[in-house]
């Protein structure tokens, strides 16, 4: 269970107030306009981001004063999830180990997560060698052999194509089921959050509230965001 | 933190190379005020030299760089970056090649005669300010370049339309520029001729033309007056203070480069284009013929060479590598905004202080000459950091930025980090930089000239023997071994960091 209390987070003048909000396992969706403060509440969270105030815990242990390598935390950038100078394999074999060399058992591990993702065969390519897609499923294997059970999304999928970008979501939303994560999702697509979104956080006007069932939620958009949604 | 820990105490050893020499200088000889005449004439004409090289060569820079940034032609990009090679040319082939176009017997001179003029002779001010300018014409109008470049195109366009006539225009939309540029570009320039020594040594000298760093030279060499270099070595480090001082003031602000260079059809009348194209013929044909004449002088004596000139061209590259290694450790080792200001130490502090420190210093425990190799080696090195740290950081940070975050959530350590995501994004500006290092310690004219003897010598120091020994056969074909030597060694780096870059 991840819970914020009292969570203000922002830049300058900006300071977005967090409704007090506890998140279980399943996929959550974060939509608001741009600048509203969706990136930075995943940042403050992830630990590249300092909070005005307030906390956030994970399973009653503080996450805020954590370093950010030791968060039970992975997280998926808008651009450069992968060094696009290495392999695929050693990509993710870096989650595990910086040696050059790995154990059969690590090996194995790195197999299985790009088998999961559908890259078997691919281990060997770079990055630039790869479709968009198949660079998202990567970084995908990646956080999948992190094992956290907090998955931040950061619009990962905003350059893909709309079949592409569905099939991505779909696998995150598999994943997320089969591994019981808790994934929050920035995302400007209001498809995207009913695709696979089972709940649905609004940012909007220096507020961050949990607004439910997504579907409930996007039938009835409070007047502030009627602008944004169009 | 393994990482800071690391940057800060490289960078303090670093900071102690340049602090303990002079340090040494003032415990070993005192702060001593007391000069002779010919001291106060070395101090003055140091200033004047340098004040002189400045406003000339940013004077020359202004209409060269502007007609530069207005006309369109085939190979702009190309002249623009050959007119950097100064940077890497060593000091003695370009005096060799200045000599040769406007020294006694020097085409210029030819030319002159053919009219029925007297001839002029190069030596003293007038020869120091034209191969100072013939360094830093190239700085200057890199520095302008970017400012015209950096003039919105829509202000010419509104200027027009206002229909201002020419000298409106270029007060309102020209000045400005040169008025933030001009003064921080004299600036750098007086600052490198502050320290110039090889230039002085060659076309210098005599009471009327010696800088201070040609009479540290002069007491150190000639009488062996360790004391009285010594004191002259600290009026040069208060020279550096004051560099320092302007370069902190004056860097911060000023980009250097070729920028983005918008034309405009209006610039292009028949006129126009005919006076611009004249101004850059005439720079091409400054900075140009010089190597060009090297290059046809030497070249057909480059088979013959005595083995005094290969024995020299060997003991350069022991010296070069070691030095160009140590080099680029120091630089990645300093990739850090802390490391990039305590470098300019280096562009302030001249070789020849830095080698009458160190040779004060460790005289009471090893006899100096012993070591020349070493000291060579460890000058060169860290002369050569503040430019190769330039061209490191960016991608340093860039890589950090960029990766930092995703090797964060990754756990990666530091070790992990260098290893796998900065390094291999690394070779490139690292292939250069090591090539550039060779280059710069190669041309080399500074403190070997102090310490160094026939069994030890250098290329250039070499080709200064020759010269001195009117060997000038010999002395063009060493100048063009040693161009192509520098020139291979940035050729052949460059090119196997892009080979092996991973991108």
């Amino acid at each position: 269970m991840l819970s914020i209390k009292n969570l203000q987070f922002g830049h300058g003048s900006y300071i977005v107030v967090a409704e007090n909000t506890a998140f279980g396992g399943g996929v959550y969706g974060v939509i608001g306009p741009s600048g509203s403060g969706k990136s930075t509440f995943l940042n403050t969270l992830a630990g590249f981001h300092d909070c005005e105030s307030g906390s956030a815990t994970f399973e009653d242990r503080d996450l805020l004063t954590l370093r950010v390598e030791d968060r039970p935390i992975a997280m998926l950038f808008q651009s450069n999830n992968l060094f696009p100078h290495l392999t695929i394999f050693r990509n993710v074999a870096l989650v595990m180990t910086s040696r050059r060399w790995l154990t059969k058992a690590q090996q194995q591990q790195v197999g299985d997560a790009l088998d999961r993702v559908g890259l078997s065969g691919f281990e060997n390519r770079k990055p630039g060698e790869l479709s968009g897609g198949q660079q998202s499923r990567a970084a995908l294997a990646r956080v999948l052999l992190q094992k956290k059970p907090i998955l931040l999304l950061d619009e990962p999928f905003a350059a893909l194509g709309p079949a592409m970008r569905n099939e991505m979501l779909d696998l995150v939303k598999e994943i997320a089921q089969t591994d019981n994560q808790i994934v929050l999702l920035v995302t400007h697509s209001p498809d995207d959050a009913l695709r696979i979104c089972d709940q649905t956080i609004f940012v909007s006007n220096k507020r961050l509230w949990l607004a439910g069932d997504t579907k409930i939620a996007l039938q009835n958009v409070p007047s502030e965001m009627q602008d944004y949604f169009g | 933190m393994a990482q800071r820990v690391v940057q800060i105490s490289t960078s303090i050893l670093y900071l102690l190379v340049f602090a303990m020499p002079i340090l040494g200088l003032a415990i070993y000889g005192g702060v001593d005020l007391h000069f002779t005449a010919s001291d106060i004439a070395a101090i003055k004409f140091t200033v004047l030299q340098a004040i002189l090289s400045a406003v000339l060569s940013v004077a020359a820079a202004i209409p060269t760089s502007r007609a530069l940034a207005r006309q369109n032609f085939k190979g702009r990009e190309v002249l623009i970056s050959v007119l950097s090679a100064p940077f890497i040319l060593p000091v003695i082939v370009a005096i060799s090649g200045v000599l040769l176009i406007f020294g006694r017997e020097g085409l210029f001179n030819q030319f002159l005669d053919s009219l029925g003029q007297d001839a002029v002779s190069i030596y003293g001010l007038s020869g120091i300010l034209l191969v100072h300018v013939f360094f830093n014409l190239p700085l200057a109008i890199r520095i302008l370049l970017f400012g015209w470049g950096a003039i919105p195109i829509e202000h010419h366009r509104v200027a027009r339309g206002l229909n201002l006539n020419a000298w409106a225009r270029f007060k309102i939309i020209e000045l400005p520029m040169l008025v933030s540029r001009v003064p921080a570009a004299m600036a750098i320039i007086f600052v490198i001729c502050l320290s110039s020594f090889a230039v002085a040594l060659l076309l210098g000298g005599g009471p009327r033309a010696t800088t201070v760093e040609l009479a540290i030279y002069q007491a150190f060499r000639f009488d062996f007056d360790i004391a009285k270099a010594g004191q002259l070595a600290l009026v040069q480090a208060g020279f550096a203070a004051v560099a320092i001082i302007i370069s902190l003031a004056v860097m911060k602000r000023l980009d250097v480069g070729i920028g983005y260079l918008p034309t405009e059809p209006m610039w292009h009348s028949r006129t126009m284009r005919l006076v611009d194209l004249g101004m850059i013929s005439i720079l091409s044909i400054f900075m140009l013929a010089p190597i060009l004449a090297v290059i046809y002088r030497g070249l057909p004596h480059l088979a013959e060479l005595p083995t005094s000139v290969w024995s020299a061209a060997a003991t350069s590259v022991f010296i070069a590598l070691p030095s160009s290694v140590l080099c680029i450790l120091i630089s990645v080792f300093m990739a850090h905004r802390l490391g990039e200001s305590i470098s300019i130490l280096a562009l302030s502090i001249s070789p020849l202080v830095l080698g009458v420190g160190l040779f004060v210093i460790i005289r009471p425990y090893i006899n100096p000459f012993d070591v020349t190799f070493w000291i060579v080696v460890l000058l060169n090195a860290v002369l050569a950091v503040p430019f190769t740290l330039r061209l490191i950081l960016p991608e340093i940070q860039k890589a950090q930025s960029d990766f930092g975050r995703l090797s964060r959530t990754m756990r990666m350590s530091v070790g992990g980090m260098w290893a796998w995501v900065i390094l291999p994004r690394l070779l490139r500006p690292l292939g250069f930089s090591f090539g550039l290092a060779l280059a710069l310690s190669l041309g080399d004219l500074g403190v070997i000239v102090l310490l160094g003897s026939p069994e030890n010598a250098t290329l250039p120091y070499q080709i200064m023997q020759l010269r001195t020994g009117y060997r000038l056969d010999s002395a063009a074909g060493a100048s063009v071994l040693l161009l192509m030597m520098c020139l291979f060694a940035i050729v052949i780096f460059d090119g196997l960091g892009r080979r092996y870059a991973k991108h």
